[in-house]
């Protein structure tokens, strides 16, 4: 049964620019699963908003909606869709709003929760859950009003490969019964067993994808592995972590540390964990952020580590780093840490002139697409070469030309004998690492090269 | 935070025997509607009595595990920039008025820190539609829900800009030179985090069916996990 069809659309954010949706035509049926690829920036989110019926600004063409259409979107960050402050009410928002009576609410809300394999108690807070957690919350949040159509924006990049292959569960058997998924994916192999129509979102138009981009895993077909040439390994040790246990006060232990991990300089080394793990909070421990924990036998840069102490010598990118932008052009924006710690301020040209981006010099960072700006945060911290930069999930939801230059800017500095320490819920197939740290059953420990095959597809 | 959750349990729980979790909240939002209106209209010499009771919040806001450094501290702003402006314009006679300017301000926020402290938004939503339309009942208990994610990312934002070298330390807003580098490194770009929030979550709630019955139901307020 036709769901929604898309037929003739031409959507754009501005008479200035370029469509973004232009000629766009789609078909929906019950029970169909649509992967949609494109590099960031192509128009794939405003065409989830489409099908939603969400758009913001007015297109042209023609929308047909069954009757029967009901849709549910779980957005890129979760973060931006939660209303409510426990999981329980989160979850009951929708039910409220349909004016589902309350007697009913516990058992369907409760049966939503377990069917995205989360198991936690509905007066949980919002809050205390790790990003995938959220990503599932809000997918249970849309599963509880039984939607005809489920959209999904880049759910591979949030989840763990335990919560990649939960996802698959319930996706099969929301197919199963007949519900139509359309999902923007940069790494379609992850769902290959579930997708039937595979779309390349290209100048505005969706065409066939190449069915390789479903045999493989992501961007290990895209050759961007690029052998360190030069490394500066002078021994020193920049980042120690002697046995701990790593809690909040108050709180119960996340992980034991069980040997003293250090941190060389040169060396790239990727932390590895599952959603709520704790290497966000680790990395924020170490770069003095961390509130609520205790005192822990940690030194960076010879000191213990505190907000305000390293000046140019530590940089941390942290999840959704577009948040940190602020200023009038991009160059601006690379100049600020420049003219802060008093370096010198051609570096800013010189990093775009690298990047290829030096025609977004003096554009807003707020109107490039999200990939642009995750690429100029880090470059702002790049710039400054540090001794030691920390990184949290600096990949997550960046397409394979984004993947790219980030994949370069730490090569480059790790050749100046910068320490990287960086996190991600799998192991990193495009970028070559010294080794992995890997929080596991509760204990992070160094996990040298071998790491367990954890891509999911 | 967990021991934040197991306090607003306790607190449904205990005046659960009672009163229901809705009608407990719908009396913490009439205690505290009347105590902040008491700091503007009550004279000086009531308000030590005023004190006095909004002491008793702070105490069950503690005991709960609830942090009032934040309110604190904007009190403590509050103070540092009033009093000088009125040591400028009217003198040193006057300062003790602005002391009390400054008193009155802070004890009107205290019981709306102890009301979205103690209470869940969703039950602030749902006493508050009694009175209001359920579209405005939700805006406003969104909000409340709101302030303890934008004070996070608040804090997440200084912490970036600071270690980017912004001057923006406490040391170094000590300087007046360095304030308008608070606005433009860390407010602004809050502002606009809170801008395109509101924009997203308004989407996402008309997406949940927001707005689609005249009487919305409500998630229940006691209840056992089963």
């Amino acid at each position: 049964m036709k769901l929604i069809a898309l037929e003739g659309i031409h959507f754009g954010y501005g008479s200035n620019q370029s469509e973004i949706l232009d000629d766009l035509n789609l078909v929906v049926n019950s029970g169909e699963c649509h992967c949609i690829n494109g590099p960031t920036g192509c128009g794939k989110s405003s065409l989830l908003h489409l099908l939603a019926g969400g758009l913001s600004r007015p297109y042209e063409g023609d929308v047909y909606r069954s009757p029967s259409l009901l849709v549910g979107l779980v957005m890129q960050d979760p973060n931006v869709q939660i209303l409510r402050q426990t999981v329980g009410a989160e979850i009951a928002f929708a039910l409220e709003n349909l004016g589902v009576d309350a007697d009913l609410m516990i058992e369907k809300v409760q049966q939503s929760l377990r069917r995205v394999g989360l198991y936690i108690s509905l007066d949980t807070p919002v809050e205390i859950l790790s990003l995938g957690q959220k990503y599932r919350l809000m997918m249970a949040a849309q599963l509880v009003f039984k939607p005809t159509l489920l959209l999904l924006d880049e759910p591979w990049a949030q989840l763990d490969d335990s919560g990649v292959r939960e996802l698959q569960s319930v996706l099969a058997s929301l197919l199963d019964d007949g519900v139509a998924i359309v999902m923007v994916e940069h790494n379609p192999s992850a769902f290959a067993s579930l997708v039937n129509y595979l779309w390349r979102l290209e100048e505005g138009a969706l065409k066939v994808g190449s069915d390789e981009l479903l045999k493989t895993v992501v961007d290990k077909q895209s050759l961007i592995k690029i052998k360190r040439e030069t490394r500066i390994h002078s021994g020193e040790s920049l980042v120690t972590i002697q046995p701990l246990h790593f809690r909040f006060i108050e709180q119960e232990r996340l992980f034991d540390c069980v040997e003293t991990l250090s941190l060389y300089s040169g060396e790239i080394v990727a932390l590895v964990g599952d959603n709520g793990a704790g290497k966000s909070s680790l990395l924020k421990t170490l770069a003095g952020i961390q509130a609520n924990i205790p005192s822990f036998p940690i030194s960076v840069l010879g000191k213990r580590p505190k907000l305000g102490i390293y000046g140019a010598e530590l940089g941390l990118l942290m999840q959704r780093p577009n948040r940190q932008l602020f200023e009038q052009s991009v160059l601006a924006e690379l100049q600020f840490s420049l003219k802060r710690f008093k370096q010198p301020l051609s570096r800013a040209e010189q990093m775009l002139q690298k990047l290829e981006m030096t025609h977004l010099a003096h554009c807003s960072p707020h109107k490039l697409s999200y990939g642009q700006q995750h690429t100029i945060a880090l470059a702002s911290l790049v710039c400054l070469q540090p001794r030691v930069l920390l990184l949290d999930d600096p990949f997550a939801g960046l397409d394979r030309q984004h993947v790219h230059k980030v994949v370069q800017l730490l090569q480059q500095l790790s050749a100046l004998g910068c320490a990287i320490l960086l996190t991600s819920h799998r192991e990193l197939p495009f970028l070559e690492v010294d080794r992995y740290w890997l929080i596991d059953s509760g204990q992070l420990r160094d996990g040298a090269r071998v790491i367990e095959q954890a891509n999911v597809g | 935070m967990l021991a934040k959750h197991g306090a607003h349990r306790r607190a449904d729980k205990h005046a659960g025997s009672l009163l229901s979790a809705t009608q407990y909240c719908a009396l913490a939002l009439l205690l505290s509607l009347v105590l902040s209106s008491s700091a503007f209209f009550l004279p000086s010499s009531a308000l030590g009595a005023l004190i006095a009771i909004d002491l008793l919040l702070v105490i069950h806001g503690l005991y709960l595990k609830n942090k009032i450094t934040a309110l604190l501290k904007v009190g403590a702003a509050q103070l540092a920039l009033t009093l000088p402006l009125y040591y400028l314009l009217h003198g040193e006679a006057q300062l003790l008025d602005g002391v009390i300017v400054v008193l009155r301000v802070f004890l009107a926020m205290l019981p709306g820190w102890w009301l979205s402290s103690t209470q869940s938004p969703e039950r602030l939503g749902e006493v508050l539609s009694w009175g209001l339309p359920a579209k405005w009942a939700f805006v406003i208990a969104a909000s409340i829900g709101l302030l303890p994610y934008m004070l996070q990312e608040t804090k997440e934002i200084y912490a970036i800009q600071c270690l980017r070298g912004a001057n923006i330390t406490p040391k170094a807003l000590r300087n007046p030179k360095n304030w308008p580098e608070l606005v433009y490194c860390v407010l602004l770009p809050v502002l606009i985090q809170l801008l395109k929030l509101s924009k997203q979550m308004a989407k996402a709630a008309k997406l949940r069916h927001f707005g689609k019955v005249n009487k919305p139901t409500h998630w229940p307020s006691s209840r056992e996990d089963k």
